[in-house]
């Protein structure tokens, strides 16, 4: 990230914002109706609307759209299009198995996404195993989202770099967790809100500026076509074969977030979840595409010529840094900007926290270790839960910055949605195929992660532009129609289900 | 009796996840993985566990996939073997803004499809305040 510092005024004003979110947390305390888990982690009887839209926008497109989507589309040009269309193939997915979860959660009264596999499979391992495989997988992306915290405030003031990032992350993981603590989702969707608004009209920022800086999409155009005509081309077979990975992958992994998943619980009636979800479909359009028409302006403007493919992830900071220095007006511009940022990193992690503390609760703690306990202490120990899950989070985030070769996470980013994917079979198909035997998608989601475990170190079939995740996906949909239609151990299992 | 008492009550006879500590329930152990599969509760059949025990069939959720498949695979650029950057849209390729253009169709089908399969008549039902 580049230096970005700011003036008092303008730190007070990202002061005001951080502690209206603890006003938010204290409001939605007030608001609880009963001290249980379903109010704690899914606000009660669920929320409306708007509430809905933002929370999932806000949840959804987190930091990384700003930093990694600008960069990867500076490296790559236009061909990162296809985050647009990843992110609208999140949206697809829904409609096929939404409708019916939502059905089922108000009916059950589901609270972890396991809790539908467990009611609809009875099939412990199974439960136990999806439910470790989200916190793996979304616990990393956690501390991804703390590290980019402190960078950011590393980035903003002008202490030493290793203080200033230590205190960042200490500063922002504290008000994070005061409002979860405090208002538990009704807080986290509240502070959503705030935090969707001013991302929304973040990227609206980020668009006027940049093509009024930099130039328009046209000019943009000749200069790469000239210079870098790589960029501005329809993609090679390589990029076109990784494109339609990428939809299928992030399309049924980015569905399947627990967070999400749990927000579909959240909604209030199908009414609302229905709306939220046509509305939706639209906001790619307004997030990814533009980060994407940023990236190619920044790939062709000549202030960023010094910057190297391996820097790009500095390319939004630059951006930021060159256009503040215009006017006083653009400097309060990129200030509401680096808000909108600080926003989207603070409400996919608090989203994401929410999520691994009400895992490790309802599905560890409380059905393996205590399954007698009261509503009271499962509410008291999902809150100690997530202050032990960010104190670890955070050490390690901060010991990993400390180190002299820090190492990437990107590795470990990318196999969040090939992790994710094998989870596809119990919540997509589950939902609608009758036959689907109780072993079937342990077994498959065992196979299809084991798949996609070797073929990580291999790399050869990844590096011919389809991800790991959909081999192991095939491999995990073979074993449980396999195993659906001539099941092991037949005469034991026929009286589970079919009944 | 209010439709919510019935719903509890339904939901206590299927062993549902509140307080009460479920009786069919086993905590996961591996050596005795064989006999992990809980007892069926009762009236807990297949049917009970779906979304919709009296699924309807209808051509339309085959029409979507189809419709779904389709665009996306006009979505990718993969058919413009030589060039497509002339004429310039908007400032953009003329490939950019054909695969923006397709997946603004695509959120267009997806919120149509929401508004036209999506079941809401039990909304008041489920709601609350």
């Amino acid at each position: 990230m580049s230096d970005i510092p700011l003036g008092p005024a303008e730190l007070g004003f990202i002061a005001v914002y951080l502690l209206s979110l603890i006003g938010i947390g204290y409001c939605g305390m007030r608001a609880r109706t009963e001290n249980s888990l379903k109010d704690f982690y899914l606000a009660g009887s669920g929320v409306g609307f708007l509430v809905l839209v933002l929370t999932l926008y806000a949840t959804q497109y987190s930091g990384n759209t700003l930093f990694a989507f600008t960069g990867k589309t500076y490296r790559i040009g236009y061909a990162w299009l296809m985050s647009v269309h990843f992110m609208t193939a999140i949206i697809v997915v829904y409609l096929v198995f939404a409708p019916g979860l939502h059905r089922l959660a108000k009916r059950e009264s589901f609270i972890t996404p396991a809790d539908f596999l467990e009611h609809r499979f009875s099939h412990r391992p199974y439960t136990v195993l999806a439910s470790i495989t989200m916190v793996v997988a979304i616990g990393n992306y956690l501390l991804a989202q703390l590290t980019a915290m402190g960078l950011l405030l590393q980035s903003m003031t002008t202490f030493e770099p290793q203080t200033a990032f230590v205190a960042g992350v200490i500063l922002l993981a504290v008000i994070m967790l005061v409002y979860e603590t405090l208002g538990g989702f009704r807080a986290v969707a509240w502070t959503d809100v705030i935090q969707g608004g001013i991302l929304m009209v973040g990227f609206a920022i980020l668009l006027f500026v940049v093509l009024d800086h930099f130039g328009g999409l046209a000019k943009s155009f000749e200069t790469l076509k000239e210079a870098k005509p790589e960029k501005v081309a329809a993609p090679d077979a390589l990029t076109i074969r990784r494109w339609f990975s990428y939809i299928v992958v992030v399309g049924i992994g980015g569905a399947l977030y627990p967070q999400a998943i749990q927000r579909i619980y959240a909604a209030r009636s199908q009414r609302v979840l229905r709306n939220g979800v046509a509305m939706m479909a639209f906001l790619p359009l307004t997030a990814s595409l533009i980060a994407v028409f940023v990236g190619v302006t920044a790939a062709a403007s000549p202030e960023l010529a010094t910057l190297t493919d391996a820097d790009s992830d500095r390319v939004f900071g630059e951006v930021c840094r060159i256009v503040m220095a215009e006017s006083p007006f653009h400097r309060w511009l990129i200030v509401v900007l680096l808000a909108a940022v600080l926003a989207a990193l603070m409400s996919t992690a608090d989203s994401v926290l929410l999520s691994v503390s009400s895992m490790l609760t309802k599905d560890i703690y409380h059905r393996q270790i205590n399954p007698a306990a009261s509503e009271a202490r499962l509410t008291l120990i999902g809150k100690s839960v997530s202050w032990v899950v960010v104190a670890i989070m955070a050490a390690i985030a901060i010991y990993l910055n400390s180190l002299e070769n820090k190492p990437t996470l990107v590795k470990l980013m990318d196999m969040k949605f090939d992790m994710l994917m094998q989870l596809g079979p119990g919540f997509i198909l589950g939902m609608h195929w009758r036959g689907m035997k109780p072993s079937a998608p342990f077994w498959g989601l065992v196979s299809g992660l084991a798949l996609v475990f070797a073929l990580y170190p291999v790399g050869t079939l990844t590096n011919w532009g389809i991800h790991a995740g959909v081999f192991g996906l095939a491999f995990n949909l073979l074993v449980v129609v396999a195993l659906s239609k001539w099941p092991l151990g037949q005469a034991r299992s026929k009286g589970v289900l079919e009944t | 009796m209010t439709p919510l008492a019935t719903t509890r009550q339904t939901r206590a006879v299927k062993g549902g996840h509140d307080a009460v500590p479920p009786p069919n329930r086993k905590p996961f152990s591996i050596p005795a993985q064989i006999g992990l599969q809980p007892e069926p509760a009762a009236g807990q059949s297949a049917a009970a566990r779906m979304p919709d025990p009296n699924p309807k069939t209808s051509p339309l959720p085959r029409l979507l996939a189809l419709g779904f498949a389709l665009l996306f695979i006009a979505a990718v650029p993969w058919y413009w073997a030589d060039g497509g950057e002339q004429p310039l849209v908007l400032g953009m390729p003329l490939w950019v803004a054909v695969s923006t253009g397709v997946s603004f169709l695509i959120s267009c089908l997806a919120a149509w499809a929401a508004f036209r399969t999506w079941p809401s008549d039990d909304d008041d039902a489920e709601g609350g305040s």
